[in-house]
């Protein structure tokens, strides 16, 4: 070896070390980074070359053998999984959120109590039965009832429309998810052949991409092949397969009963064809079509808790409760028996109950006395009042035993989600902060390589310095 | 365990949200006095509220109507009464016209006799907030028989028909309302009368007491064949008979508007009874769900004391456990 090799060693340690200082500063760069596992330069030393007369071997100096990436496969899939539940949960108590601000309750004045004040006001007419005021009030009261179940209603028609929004939107990100890592995928093709860390950068995208899917459509099946490609599937569905991804789409159906279903499907991005069923396992996208085909929908027939069916069920059991007892009432000018309603029998919902035009500001003709010619008669009007306690309103209950148990219901899945949520929120905080443990970057040792890469490459500038001074010595020996 | 940057931050963020969260919790447990602001708090919990809350509303809701019926229950009471005193006052003349075989001014107690009906007929037009208190449930001047010989919109008049043997003043009493009862729902499916029906106070159809004063009256001012007694003239002693017999008849019947006044008002005694018991179950209830809704403040004040305390000390040591790395001690 001449003196020009020492030179050569010294050059490859300042590159090497450079480097060190390079992916060193890189992980200091993205500390702050979701998901980003922190490499680091592994060096290796340069091919031996062989003494002269063969006497043995000396060192050439060092190269740059790997940068290794610290993934965790299993703490990704965990992290992934909880994460899946998370977003459900989270989804399920906003949107529950929103259905107890609907619901306005606890309060004086939800639907609870305004059904308590309808019957109210029946039992003080019965008081004055002949009263055109107290007529007048139980009329407003009725009213009352009417507006609050048709605003319940709108709200939740309008919150359901929101609900669908986002069922599209989180849609159009799954696919500018499965279009990204399939990207990426493409991307580390060429860099296969390098080694399995050699695309770290785009491992760790890629991942964080996984992830945000996984919160959209639940658990995922990602499998990485050996050249490093992944294909994901979701309940058996493939979206991905390595370098080809495929779309998701959502469609409603609408059946002879007038319910009306979200659902989605695994698309071909080339064709358009259908290539299979997708049903998203958990995460927010499956707690969002939960919602739309069921909480939110009154001709939900999965048998599952819907609030808007609830509620249709208690207006429609107030409707023809009220009218039965009404119909065999007279009003105040009635000669002959009217067979008059309160409510309008055709509105048996919560968006479309209404008052029967028969009695629309005309108190006078509300029904509550038991024959013709008896204003003073308040059988009917007690009758109705009574409802208030019939204990076979709706399903075997009061009406406010009804709502009570609605309201329990709701409040349950409400407590659940929000429960879930925080229990799912501190496994992710765990699970993170394990992850962390071993991908995170900690400062300090960040600051300790960057000492030893520094002093490093101090010491090869030194080589390749003293080796110059020696060098110039020799040219100057002639002189 | 190698510890990181961001592992510290993710355990200090869990930790500083979750006193937030307690903190932002007692906040609202004190402006808003309530323990529980919204249903997924403690569902349990807030449908036992709902429960007893609908058990106070039942409650007022009968408390309200009986208030208000006791109200008119006094009226017909009051009404009943005033009439029952009439009633005894022509008794007392009829005893005083057949006792005395020399009295001499028979005309003249007639002359009281009829003051006391027709203040006996006022009396039972009596009516409270525009409702006749003894009309049945025929109570407002629109809904009475308005057929003849009626010439107003009361539910009992004084008519002058055509003279007979049997009465020759001619006067009537004729009711034009019906003898229905009207009732209130004390408790659940529990009704109970709230009017007092002319039948049962005044007999017959409604009437009958009315019919007997015209009989004193009658037996008083005209004699058997029917002409008017002179100023000075005495009962002879069939008339005396008769006028006994009429005596005992009102005297039954006054025994019996006493004892329907009686019972009437026992009647709104025990609803007014039932009130005050339902107005006191209310008020455990409600003591009830105050426990179970209100904020302990003393409790709650002190707990978020603490829970401020917790969260400001964590934001000291947070930002001392940021501060530092050996970055900071390179040169």
């Amino acid at each position: 070896m001449g003196n020009f090799g020492a030179l050569e060693i010294g050059k490859r340690a300042l590159i090497a070390q450079r480097f060190g200082m390079d992916v060193t500063s890189n992980n200091i760069a993205n500390v702050n980074t979701p998901g980003y596992a922190r490499q680091r330069v592994e060096f290796g030393e340069t091919d031996p070359q062989l003494l002269p007369g063969g006497k043995g071997y000396i060192g050439s100096g060092v190269e740059v053998a790997n940068v290794r990436l610290f993934r965790e496969e299993y703490f990704d899939r965990e992290i992934r999984n909880n994460l899946s539940k998370k977003s459900g949960f989270e989804n399920d108590s906003s949107i529950l959120s929103r259905v107890e601000t609907i619901l306005k309750e606890p309060s004086d004045d939800g639907i609870d109590a305004t059904i308590d004040k309808f019957f109210n006001s029946f039992q003080e007419l019965a008081n004055q039965p002949e009263s055109i005021a107290r007529r007048e009030f139980a009329l407003n009261q009725a009213q009352s009832l009417v507006d609050e179940f048709n605003g319940m209603s709108a709200r939740f028609t309008e919150l359901r429309s929101q609900v669908s929004e986002k069922i599209t939107t989180s849609t159009d990100e799954v696919n500018r998810i499965i279009e990204r890592i399939t990207e990426l995928n493409n991307k580390l093709t060429p860099l296969v052949s390098l080694g399995s860390d050699a695309g770290a950068t785009i491992i760790n995208e890629r991942a964080r991409a996984v992830e945000q899917l996984s919160a959209l459509v639940g658990p995922v099946n990602a499998t990485v092949d050996t050249k490093g490609l992944m294909s994901v599937s979701v309940n058996g569905a493939s979206i991905i397969s390595t370098v080809i991804g495929h779309k998701v789409q959502v469609s409603e159906t609408t059946s002879s009963s007038g319910e009306r279903t979200l659902s989605m499907q695994v698309i071909s991005r080339a064709s358009g064809d259908v290539i299979s069923k997708f049903n998203p396992g958990a995460g927010e996208i499956a707690s969002n079509l939960k919602h739309y085909n069921v909480t939110l929908d009154g001709n939900d027939s999965s048998g599952g808790f819907s609030i808007v069916k609830s509620l249709d069920e208690l207006a429609g059991a107030i409707v023809n409760k009220v009218n039965t007892v009404a119909q065999t009432g007279y009003g105040l000018d009635d000669v002959t028996a009217p067979n008059r309603n309160i409510f309008d029998p055709t509105g048996t919902t919560a968006a479309s109950i209404k008052l029967d035009p028969a009695v629309l500001n005309q108190p006078r003709n509300l029904p509550i006395s038991i024959e013709a010619g008896t204003p003073g008669d308040n059988t009917i009007a007690r009758q109705i009042a009574a409802l208030a306690d019939d204990p076979t309103f709706i399903n075997a209950q009061t009406a406010q035993q009804f709502y009570a148990n609605t309201l329990n219901r709701v409040a349950t899945a409400g407590a659940d989600a929000a429960n879930g949520a925080k229990t799912t929120s501190l496994v992710n905080d765990q699970l993170n902060a394990q992850r962390e443990s071993v991908i995170g970057v900690n400062l300090d040792e960040e600051a300790l390589s960057l000492i030893r890469y520094q002093r490093a490459f101090e010491a090869a500038a030194r080589i390749v310095n003293t080796t110059n001074e020696l060098l110039g010595t020799l040219i100057n020996l002639g002189r | 365990m190698r510890i990181t940057q961001n592992a510290q931050a993710l355990s200090y963020n869990r930790s500083i949200l979750e006193l937030q969260e307690r903190v932002d919790r007692g906040q609202n447990k004190i402006t808003t006095g309530l323990n529980y602001s919204n249903l997924s708090e403690q569902p349990k919990t807030i449908v036992d509220i709902q429960q007893l809350q609908t058990l106070v509303d039942r409650n007022s809701r009968f408390i309200t109507s009986l208030d208000e019926v006791s109200n008119e229950m006094y009226a017909g009471e009051f009404a009943a009464e005033k009439l029952a005193e009439k009633v005894q006052d022509i008794r007392q003349l009829a005893i005083d016209a057949s006792k005395h075989t020399a009295y001499d001014k028979m005309p003249v107690l007639g002359q009281q006799v009829f003051q006391r009906l027709t203040d006996m007929v006022r009396d039972a037009n009596t009516d409270f907030g525009g409702r006749f208190v003894f009309a049945g449930t025929k109570n407002t001047p629109q809904s009475l028989n308005m057929a003849p010989p009626s010439t107003n919109n009361l539910p009992f008049e004084l008519v002058q028909e055509a003279p007979t043997p049997d009465n020759p003043s001619g006067l009537r009493v004729i009711f034009k309302g019906n003898t229905k009862e009207r009732m209130v729902d004390k408790s659940i499916g529990s009704p109970e009368q709230i009017n007092i029906t002319a039948n049962d106070a005044f007999g017959g159809s409604g009437t009958e007491i009315f019919d007997t004063v015209i009989d004193i009256y009658n037996k008083m001012t005209y004699r058997s064949d029917g002409t008017l007694r002179t100023s000075d003239e005495v009962m002879n002693v069939e008339d005396q008979r008769i006028l006994q017999g009429y005596v005992q008849t009102i005297s039954n019947q006054a025994e019996r508007l006493d004892e329907e006044i009686g019972r009437y008002a026992y009647r709104r005694s025990r609803l007014e009874a039932i009130s005050v018991q339902l107005t006191e179950e209310s008020t455990r209830l409600k003591e009830l769900r105050s426990q179970l809704e209100d904020t302990n403040m003393p409790e709650t004040i002190l707990q978020l004391k603490r829970d401020q305390n917790a969260y400001e000390y964590s934001l000291n040591v947070g930002s001392r456990l940021f501060q530092t790395s050996l970055l900071d001690f390179l040169r």
